[in-house]
């Protein structure tokens, strides 16, 4: 965690917490998977709330939403995912999945298009999910991403997959869902050469460095997935007063 | 063989890079080896069902991997099984284990009878990950099992993402003795070899299930 003890200047102070906050709130940070529990929840809960830094959303597992809103009395924003990650639900699991998201009070989700159609090259059938879903849920969440395994896709997979994702009017995609399968800049840019100023791309992934981050924002993206949120924002603080006070206490 | 093909679910339900393609060979692969069982994701079952013939029984996954739904979520997600048209012939369904493992038994409980009567009569088998619990929690987790009307265990997702331990055969001995008979195990998760698969038969498996099953009775 940042040692504020050595920002003595309060303009300083001042300037490096809103860096901070602007910079935390393009990140998502949580803990998921089959075997968490509230207690590794909660802690890792306390350890966003003790940064001082708010990212943009908490990612939990969503039986924990109910948890995470009566101890934070719904003051931190929620993301869960839908049919996480592997997308092989059906449409109507989908829909009923991010309609009970809405119903808990979890304003940002992601759901994984079914991959199977994706390696199947099944395009057709990519865009009538995502045409569905878009059609019901557009504008019902603050942010809800539709997760590709691009990792795993050929150039040409990613390409006739974002075409389908476009004809069917979906604004964000998030690259990779973590879970061992990481972004690359490569996947982005393929992206943004392909579809310039269409998507907003959420990579995800084996995003662990403030150069990574960076590198991401460079790159257009806005909205950024890493557990690793927490060190990068000190990474952050530290080479900013670094740049304000050439590294001595001001 | 000697039968050992026949205790074998053949599966690809936690293989990130599956297409319609591969969930033929599934299929063909287990008529070719003489397996019998088949554990697939809900969005398979269309090309598993033109591919299958009669004597392959087939499993579908619900909330899987994570299985950290709401109840109703899950209820729902077998109901919508029920009514796709889609054949399938035994559910397996991920449990809230992060929560059971945060203390939560009776939402568990409950969990699992919510599940077993929404599936009427198709068998449920409940996926639980044995590694990460107690011995006195698998026995608890048998018990409410079978008091659900389970017809049996899944010892793990077998989803390697997780970075979760896999059950080794001292877990399926463990739940195979609080089992006592009611229900029948199945073994599942980094089962790469037949010495694996007979290490947890040996240890009172009913089923083992595995993704590398085909290449396993190939030799």
């Amino acid at each position: 965690m940042f040692d504020w003890s050595k920002v003595k200047d309060p303009v300083i102070a001042k300037r490096l917490q809103d860096e901070g906050r602007a910079f935390v709130a393009r990140c998502h940070f949580g803990t998921q998977g089959v075997a968490k529990t509230k207690q590794d929840v909660l802690d890792t809960l306390q350890r966003l709330l003790d940064s001082g830094f708010m990212t943009l959303a908490f990612d939990i597992e969503a039986n924990y939403a109910r948890m995470v809103q009566e101890v934070t009395g719904g003051k931190v924003p929620l993301h869960a995912a839908v049919s996480y990650p592997m997308g092989r639900m059906t449409l109507k699991q989908k829909l009923y999945g991010l309609q009970s998201m809405l119903d808990l009070g979890i304003g940002d989700t992601c759901v994984c298009i079914d991959w199977q159609a994706i390696f199947s090259g099944r395009y057709r059938d990519v865009e009538k999910e995502a045409a569905a879903i878009n059609k019901e849920f557009d504008g019902k969440f603050l942010k809800n991403a539709f997760v590709i395994p691009a990792t795993l896709m050929s150039d040409l997979e990613i390409v006739e997959v974002c075409k389908a994702l476009d004809n069917a009017g979906v604004y964000s995609i998030k690259v990779n869902p973590g879970t061992k399968l990481g972004v690359s800049y490569e996947e982005v840019e393929l992206i943004n050469r392909n579809f310039p100023h269409r998507f907003d791309i959420h990579p995800s992934g084996n995003i662990r460095t403030l150069e990574a981050v960076e590198k991401y924002l460079e790159l257009g993206c806005k909205i950024i997935h890493t557990a690793s949120s927490l060190e990068i924002v000190e990474a952050y603080l530290n080479r900013q007063f670094a740049l304000y006070t050439g590294g001595v206490q001001s | 063989m000697n039968g050992i093909e026949k205790k074998i679910v053949y599966t690809n339900a936690s293989a990130y890079k599956t297409s319609d393609a591969d969930c033929e060979r599934l299929v063909l692969g287990a008529m070719a080896k003489g397996m019998e069982r088949i554990f697939v994701l809900p969005s398979s079952l269309p090309v598993v069902n033109r591919t299958r013939t009669d004597g392959i029984r087939v499993a579908v996954g619900v909330s899987y991997p994570s299985g950290a739904y709401e109840q109703a979520v899950k209820v729902h997600e077998i109901e919508d099984l029920l009514c796709s048209g889609e054949a399938f012939d035994e559910i397996y369904a991920v449990l809230a284990v992060g929560r059971y493992l945060s203390g939560y038994a009776d939402e568990c409980r409950a969990e699992m009878e919510a599940m077993a009567a929404a599936a009427g009569e198709k068998p449920v088998y409940f996926i639980m990950e044995a590694a990460v619990m107690t011995d006195g929690q698998k026995k608890e987790v048998v018990e409410m099992a079978a008091g659900a009307g389970a017809r049996g265990i899944v010892a793990s997702t077998g989803f390697a993402p997780y970075d979760i331990k896999m059950p080794g055969p001292e877990d399926i001995r463990t739940l195979a003795e609080a089992a006592a008979g009611k229900l029948e195990i199945i073994a599942n998760g980094g089962i790469d070899s037949m010495e694996k698969i007979q290490d947890m038969l040996r240890a009172g498996a009913g089923l083992v299930c595995s993704a590398d099953a085909y290449h396993i009775l190939n030799g």
